[in-house]
């Protein structure tokens, strides 16, 4: 948290501009297709960060999902848990992967029930402003790892 | 001189039999599948016979332990407000269903969804989320004190959480998969994360382990 806090500090005091989107590269952007009834979704991407400074991303919103939140899902103890993130930082020249059983986006409330296949745009916000816009394709589960 | 040789000789030879019988001991006994380690999660020599507990299956009907008798049971324990973790466990349960049905008939394995979330999960619910996965799926809820008289006894926590501004919550809850033999014994505890393949190879080794005893 005092990273966070740091980095926010540091970004505000210094003219610090991301450059090129191009060199924040998202793939891979997926979205479990879920029962019919389920109320909420997990979202899946992979993000490189080709730039010399770290990012931190800070929202994540679709205008097919009332709202979404970043989670870690983490097990401690044998217990599963979902741990709120406010921000992930992807430090300079490095890459996160969003995967099943730890860092995702969860989808509140779909706007209706998607099926797998369908696009679903997002839009990512970092810390500096700039904001991203990916498609995250419906797929469905199959218990494989990704 | 000669003889002084052989005897060394000799010494060395039985020395070298007598450790090679040694390790030869060791190993069997070691590898040997009586031994307690031998199958990772079994809960072996003690496995924990449950008593009697009254669920609410996804039909609405009344599910205890009169329906475990007879047949093998995995039981997940999750709720269908889980985005993350549930699906992944029901996509990979539905891969060991697959599995286990291509070797023999897999009516005697059940795949059992156990909702922690009494105030969310309804029977009908639960109907249509398990049966997305699987229709063979069967999903468990009902009162907390029903579920409960389950979890309890097979050590699940859960921890409901602090409803948000929109009335949502999360629910913490056991990530482990659980084995109950035909007799109503919780047999393994599988930990996450879940992979089909060492799931069922675990579940096979079990079965023949106790057909044996």
């Amino acid at each position: 948290m005092q990273t966070n806090t740091l980095f926010l500090l540091l970004v505000s005091i210094f003219p610090i501009c991301l450059s090129a989107q191009e060199n924040i590269l998202i793939h891979n952007a997926w979205i479990n297709e879920a029962p019919p009834n389920a109320r909420v979704n997990a979202g899946y991407f992979e993000i490189e960060n080709h730039q010399q400074h770290a990012i931190t991303l800070v929202q994540v919103s679709s205008e097919e999902y009332e709202r979404i939140d970043i989670h870690r899902s983490v097990v401690s103890d044998g217990v599963a848990k979902m741990v709120l993130q406010k921000s992930v930082i992807i430090a300079a020249n490095t890459a996160l992967t969003f995967v099943p059983g730890d860092y995702h986006l969860m989808l509140h409330h779909p706007r209706k029930q998607f099926r797998a296949g369908q696009q679903i745009q997002l839009s990512l916000m970092f810390a500096n402003g700039k904001e991203m816009t990916v498609m995250a394709e419906i797929r469905r589960l199959h218990g494989h790892h990704h | 001189m000669f003889s002084k040789r052989i005897t060394t000789f000799s010494i060395l030879a039985i020395s070298l039999i007598a450790f090679g019988l040694g390790v030869g001991l060791y190993s069997a006994n070691y590898y040997k599948p009586d031994t307690k380690q031998a199958i990772t999660g079994m809960l072996w020599p003690n496995p924990k016979q449950l008593r009697h507990f009254a669920t609410i299956d996804h039909a609405g009907d009344v599910f205890g332990l009169d329906n475990l008798r007879g047949k093998w049971s995995f039981l997940f324990f999750g709720y269908t407000h889980c985005p993350d973790i549930c699906p992944q466990t029901l996509a990979v349960l539905n891969q060991v269903h697959k599995q286990l049905g291509n070797a023999r008939p897999a009516s005697d394995v059940q795949i059992i969804f156990v909702s922690v979330d009494s105030g969310r999960d309804q029977s009908q619910q639960l109907a249509e989320y398990v049966s997305y996965f699987n229709q063979d799926f069967i999903g468990l809820g009902g009162t907390p004190e029903q579920v409960q008289s389950l979890a309890s006894q097979i050590g699940v926590l859960y921890i409901i959480g602090e409803e948000a501004a929109d009335g949502g919550y999360l629910v913490d809850h056991s990530a482990s998969l659980f084995l109950i033999d035909p007799d109503g014994r919780l047999i393994a505890v599988f930990s996450a994360p879940h992979q089909a393949d060492p799931i069922v190879s675990r579940f096979k080794k079990i079965k023949t382990f106790l057909e044996k005893h």
